[in-house]
């Protein structure tokens, strides 16, 4: 998956516990887990909309394109 | 009504499936037994247990005369082959017994969408094809051995090879459905993982 979710580093950066985010955004801490180890396959704009209200950040802050193997050749030759 | 779950049919099938499973765990062992003991004394024994000769067709059963009807002895691979057949489908239906067994062991956990469903149905429609396919091979090669070794008169006997057509069409049809459970468990694995 070439979306990364750099959710560990904002929650460093608001100096937040995952515990209190799950909490905050009304999701469970498993789920959440899914979400920043990125095995999740989607993201609901309710979840993320909750997470940048939390979190005080825009999406593009959570999330990020980082092209992988072919995708990533394809990117450069562009 | 319940489909899925404790109390529901599910689970009333699940132990239809057990009680099967037993029931055809012996029968095989029988035959098995069966097999050996007629294989050594099979070639005298059978004609005398004869007591009338029967065979069916749609609607109709007949049953023929002892005297008008003449058994050579029967050779031992002829004794083999059928009781090898019998308990080939024996462990046909013990494998898909069995994988009944598990799938609805897992709708009664209220986990229908898995993996392990769709590998089973996928295994059950194979093993009907093949079993289909390998029933009509027997039939034939018993009919032959019949023809073989039994004699009526005023009768010919001729063996016919014919196929199951509706086994195949369930096999191709179980096939199918399992390619449709398999996207239910693609798109119930997508749900799951959707945040």
């Amino acid at each position: 998956m070439s979306i990364i979710v750099h959710l560990d580093r904002m929650l460093v950066e608001r100096k937040m516990s995952l515990t209190d985010l799950a909490d905050r955004v009304g999701i469970t801490m498993a789920n959440l887990s899914i979400l920043k180890n990125n095995k999740a396959k989607a993201i609901r704009f309710s979840t993320l909309e909750a997470l940048c209200r939390e979190l005080a950040c825009q999406p593009g802050d959570i999330l990020k394109f980082e092209p992988q193997g072919e995708e990533r050749r394809e990117v450069a030759n562009e | 009504m319940r489909y899925l779950g404790k109390n529901s049919i599910s689970s009333f099938l699940r132990i239809a499936c057990n009680i099967a499973w037993y029931f055809n765990l012996i029968l095989g062992g029988i035959l098995l037994l069966g097999l050996f003991f007629f294989a050594i004394h099979g070639s005298e024994i059978l004609p005398q247990l004869m007591k009338d000769f029967s065979f069916q067709a749609p609607g109709l059963k007949f049953f023929i005369d002892l005297r008008m009807v003449t058994v050579r002895p029967l050779p031992r691979v002829t004794i083999v082959a059928v009781f090898g057949s019998a308990i080939c489908f024996i462990a046909v239906s013990l494998f898909i017994l069995y994988q009944l067994r598990k799938i609805f062991s897992n709708l009664v956990k209220e986990e229908p969408f898995v993996k392990e469903n769709v590998l089973r149905v996928r295994k059950i429609g194979v093993i009907v094809l093949v079993g289909a396919v390998l029933q009509s091979i027997v039939e034939y090669l018993i009919g032959y051995f019949v023809v073989q070794h039994v004699m009526i008169q005023g009768m010919r006997l001729v063996p016919d090879f014919g196929l199951n057509f509706p086994a195949l069409l369930a096999g191709l049809s179980v096939l199918v459905l399992a390619e449709v459970l398999k996207e239910g468990t693609e798109i119930k694995e997508d749900q799951n993982l959707t945040i």
